[in-house]
């Protein structure tokens, strides 16, 4: 097994802050082929959902209708989906060149054998 | 209730007991009034303040899904367009390959069949009379030169294919690579982008509770201190185990593989 993700298993397993619930769902979620960064990325969720239990127990909430507070995650929202469309533009030019490359590779690859042809036939 | 229990004396006593009862029982209905009323207000504030959370919750959950659904999207994408370039690669040293073969198959072919000319050659002059055996030696030793002059010829061209067509395979590859790294930039990217995006809002949730926390002079025990520092600490080292495997776990290679071992 991948020695990295035999790590993670292992770091996982012996994290306290997750209840045996959280844990056998991650794991899970690995076992499922899941991207072992993306059950990183739902570890500090999990782990940022209870830093926000702890200060609502505390009484620290946030006022989600605020409109700063809205705007803030509008904002977050917006970048998000930013990021998504550049990186899809650049994701298809990727793909266009790459089929283009292929087209002309393969337009010179026959090239070659067109003269291979011609240098047998010069025979 | 309680008042009435244990009275007793006069039947002024009892009317004046009333009338005093009276009174506190008025009160005690406003009061009632009033508790129910505030009771139902909180009720009330109560499920606003859940509906309010539920909403919240399911509002950072959204954006927490969104960041997830984004890099898992684009991640697999990403994974896509790559595998793009080795199969391209694969296709084209395929073709490359069978342009190679062709060229280099006809030498052998001629080979053979100045052979079978010369030995052919050889067995009609063994039969006949002297001049005529000289005549096949010499039809086999023309055939043979003259199949080896093509062999030799064919063999320069097949190589000469098989220069160009490795060429044209390796000037791709080279193509391809750019590409890729392109491709690699624009993930990296697109992977530093949502996740700052989500930390900068994060920042901006931690900092509006510590503005509540001075604001309102909110204490908060040393249990969840602890708590919240213990979470805090944990969540930079999964930070950086996420970083550092980010690379490595780019590619749209299958885990089921190597998840099947635990």
């Amino acid at each position: 097994m991948d020695q990295d993700l035999q790590e993670e298993i292992e770091y996982i397993k012996t994290m306290e802050e997750l209840s045996d619930d959280e844990k056998n769902k991650l794991l899970s979620m690995l076992e499922n082929g899941e991207n072992p960064v993306e059950v990183l990325a739902k570890i500090e969720d999990i782990l940022q959902e209870k830093i926000d239990a702890v200060f609502e127990s505390a009484g620290v909430t946030l006022e989600e209708s605020n409109p700063e507070y809205q705007a803030k995650y509008q904002e977050m929202l917006a970048e998000m989906q930013a990021a998504e469309l550049d990186f899809n533009q650049e994701m298809d030019a990727i793909k266009i060149e790459t089929d283009h490359l292929k087209d002309v590779a393969s337009e010179e690859i026959d090239q070659v054998k067109i003269e291979a042809i011609k240098s047998k036939i010069a025979n | 209730m309680s008042n009435f229990e244990g009275q007793g004396g006069s039947i002024y006593d009892s009317v004046k007991n009333k009338e005093e009862i009276v009174q506190p029982v008025a009160e005690k209905k406003q009061v009632e009034e009033i508790v129910e009323v505030e009771t139902v207000e909180s009720t009330k504030q109560k499920s606003l303040r859940e509906v309010g959370r539920e909403k919240k919750d399911f509002r950072i959950a959204e954006g927490r899904e969104k960041r997830a659904s984004i890099l898992n999207y684009g991640r697999k994408k990403w994974g896509g367009v790559k595998s793009g370039f080795s199969s391209s690669v694969d296709w084209l040293k395929g073709k490359a390959s069978a342009v190679v073969d062709y060229a280099f198959a006809t030498p052998e072919a001629i080979n053979r069949g100045a052979k079978t000319v010369g030995e052919a050659g050889v067995r009609v002059g063994e039969y006949a009379i002297d001049r005529t055996v000289a005549a096949g030696t010499f039809v086999a030793e023309k055939a043979t030169e003259a199949g080896k002059a093509v062999v030799g010829k064919t063999v320069e061209v097949g190589e000469l294919a098989r220069d160009g067509a490795r060429f044209v395979v390796e000037k791709t590859q080279e193509k391809y690579k750019a590409l890729e790294t392109r491709g690699q930039e624009a993930y990296g990217k697109l992977t530093s982008r949502v996740s700052a995006a989500a930390s900068k809002f994060e920042e901006y949730r931690e900092a509006k509770r510590q503005e509540k926390i001075e604001n309102e002079e909110i204490k908060i025990n040393e249990i969840e201190k602890k708590a919240i520092e213990k979470y805090k600490t944990r969540m930079m080292e999964v930070k950086a185990m996420r970083a550092k495997l980010a690379v490595k776990y780019s590619r749209p290679a299958s885990f089921k593989d190597a998840a099947a071992a635990i």
